[in-house]
């Protein structure tokens, strides 16, 4: 991955910045759509 | 209930008193079978007077009958005085017989009656005494239960509001994930952003500023997210096991109540029906008992009348042999010193129709008190009958038989209701300790705020404190909540990494800071 590749040592430049932050993007719409399952799991539960 | 506690109480006590009544009335009804029975004793024993009487009459009838050979008259006065002797002799000894009989069919009556009055009386004194006392006692018992009881259930009610308060946080805690969303949604904006930025700008020492400036906020933004998420998840985990817990305790309550409320596996109610069901039978006993005594008098009004019947014809014949007698004496008067044997018969036979007669007025006298006492006891079942100042044993039956029906209902509910509570207690333990999902969520944005702060920390050493340089502040205007303006007041305001915190974020990221 993009990330792990950027953490494990790659040079400090913008466009390893851009892919990052594009995947940080990513990561956060996947966890909204996730926050929305989360409670309305526990809704219909109730 | 309140109404039916005290139907059921003025019914017990109704039934208390008509016992306690019935004792009494029933000693009294013994006091006067007793008093017949000696009448009727007495009146069998001056049968065998009657006896001597005739064996008397016949006597003098054949000496009569003798001494008319003798002088050889065919007087018919004579004749006559001997044919009623016959008469009356067998009508005294028929009629004597006849009340012989059925004064010991009587005395057999009475006897058999007394019994009667006599099992009556135990079972009666044993109603009252124990099954009435105990059943009042019951119900007594059961109107404190029922009071306690409902004072438990309105604890209970208590249980089952802080259940709905639970359950609105609950709700609240879901609601909040809309704010979490619109967080995310925000920091995602500001990063977005920031890749405009990146195409953009040409200048590296700028660039390099922007992309720090707007990382620490996101960062700082998202772990506050986090927080707030994980808090609001525990909130529902929590609360949740409140609710079961408040449940749990509901079913023990209930379950209490249920055990509080019997005893020898009855409830209180279901024991004075029992008891009820006891005096049921017993009443119709009564009413049987009642009716083999009414029927015992009857037949002693009856036989007394036919007693009496019997007597008058033996004192009316009476009557007649002491005037053909009397006839007798006369014409053996007139006959002289040869009919002088004959005077003297007559005058035996006369004075026996008078004993006869004696005898007689004895017995009626005795038959009479009998009638007095026997319509009397007549007049006092009539006005003491069960049927008419009593609940019946058929309306009592149908009075235990609704209560019996309702508290069956009321347990089949009960145990109904428990399974419920039960069941919703368990499973809403179960899913509480189901909820996990959100520890993956907060693995994520962990994962996030780790890849930001690797960038913090890569560009950190490349750009001015911010204290020495401008900030870029375009994101604080897309802010639409009050924690989201804080959290970026405080970063802006915060001095830039000091030695000591960076020594400290070193730590936190293990070995990947190692690269930087």
């Amino acid at each position: 991955m993009q990330n792990e590749s950027f953490i494990k040592g790659l040079p400090p430049n913008s466009n390893n910045y851009y892919s990052v932050i594009l995947n940080i993007i990513n990561k956060l719409k996947f966890i909204n759509n996730d926050t929305e399952k989360v409670f309305l799991e526990i809704g219909n539960n109730l | 209930m309140e109404f039916g506690f005290n139907n059921l109480a003025r019914i017990i006590l109704e039934l208390n008193a008509y016992f306690k009544k019935s004792i009494t009335n029933i000693n009294n009804d013994k006091n006067e079978l007793l008093k017949i029975l000696g009448f009727i004793e007495n009146i069998s024993n001056e049968i065998s007077n009657f006896k001597k009487i005739v064996k008397h009459l016949r006597v003098l009838g054949i000496s009569t009958k003798i001494e008319i050979a003798r002088l050889g008259t065919d007087d018919k006065g004579f004749s006559a005085l001997v044919q009623n002797v016959d008469r009356l002799s067998e009508i005294i000894e028929q009629k004597a017989g006849n009340i012989s009989q059925q004064a010991n069919y009587l005395i057999s009556e009475i006897s058999r009656t007394n019994l009667d009055l006599d099992n009556l009386f135990i079972e009666q004194d044993r109603l009252s005494k124990n099954v009435l006392d105990s059943a009042a006692v019951s119900l007594e018992e059961f109107k404190n239960q029922y009071n306690k009881n409902k004072n438990f259930i309105e604890g209970t009610f208590e249980n089952t509001k802080s259940i709905t308060s639970n359950i609105g946080d609950v709700v609240v805690a879901i609601q909040f994930h809309d704010i979490t969303r619109q967080q995310i949604e925000h920091i995602n904006e500001a990063f977005n952003h920031l890749l405009e930025e990146i195409k953009l700008e040409d200048e590296d020492t700028k660039l390099n500023e922007t992309i720090y400036d707007i990382c620490e906020i996101q960062a700082e933004q998202l772990n506050h997210t986090a927080d707030k998420f994980g808090e609001a998840v525990q909130d529902i985990i929590e609360k949740l096991n409140l609710i079961a817990k408040d449940f749990d305790s509901i079913f023990i309550d209930s379950e209490k109540l249920y055990i509080n409320s019997h005893s020898n596996g009855k409830t209180q109610l279901e024991s004075v029906c029992s008891k009820l069901m006891g005096i049921s039978e017993a009443l119709g006993k009564n009413v049987q008992i009642e009716e083999h005594l009414n029927k015992s008098i009857n037949t002693a009004v009856d036989i007394v009348e036919e007693l009496a019947r019997y007597v008058q014809e033996i004192e009316n014949i009476g009557d007649e042999i002491e005037i053909i007698a009397l006839n007798a004496i006369v014409k053996a008067a007139h006959v002289g010193n040869e009919g002088s044997a004959l005077g003297i018969l007559a005058e035996s036979i006369q004075k026996l129709s008078i004993e006869a007669k004696e005898q007689t007025g004895s017995i009626t006298t005795k038959l009479e008190n009998v009638n007095a006492i026997a319509q009397g006891l007549r007049l006092s079942l009539n006005n003491s009958s069960i049927k008419d100042e009593l609940i019946s044993e058929k309306e009592l039956k149908v009075i235990t038989d609704k209560i019996l029906k309702n508290e069956s209902e009321a347990k089949r509910q009960f145990l109904s209701l428990n399974n419920d509570i039960s069941a919703i207690s368990k499973g809403i333990s179960y899913f509480s300790s189901k909820i996990n999902i959100h520890n993956k969520f907060l693995e994520i944005i962990y994962n996030i705020v780790s890849d930001i702060n690797s960038i913090l920390i890569n560009i950190h050493p490349q750009i001015k404190p911010r204290t020495k340089r401008e900030f870029n502040d375009v994101l604080y205007k897309k802010y639409t909540m009050k924690s989201e303006r804080e959290i970026h007041e405080k970063v802006i305001n915060r001095k830039s990494i000091s030695k000591e915190e960076n020594k400290n974020t070193n730590l936190e990221f293990g070995d990947n800071i190692e690269l930087f």
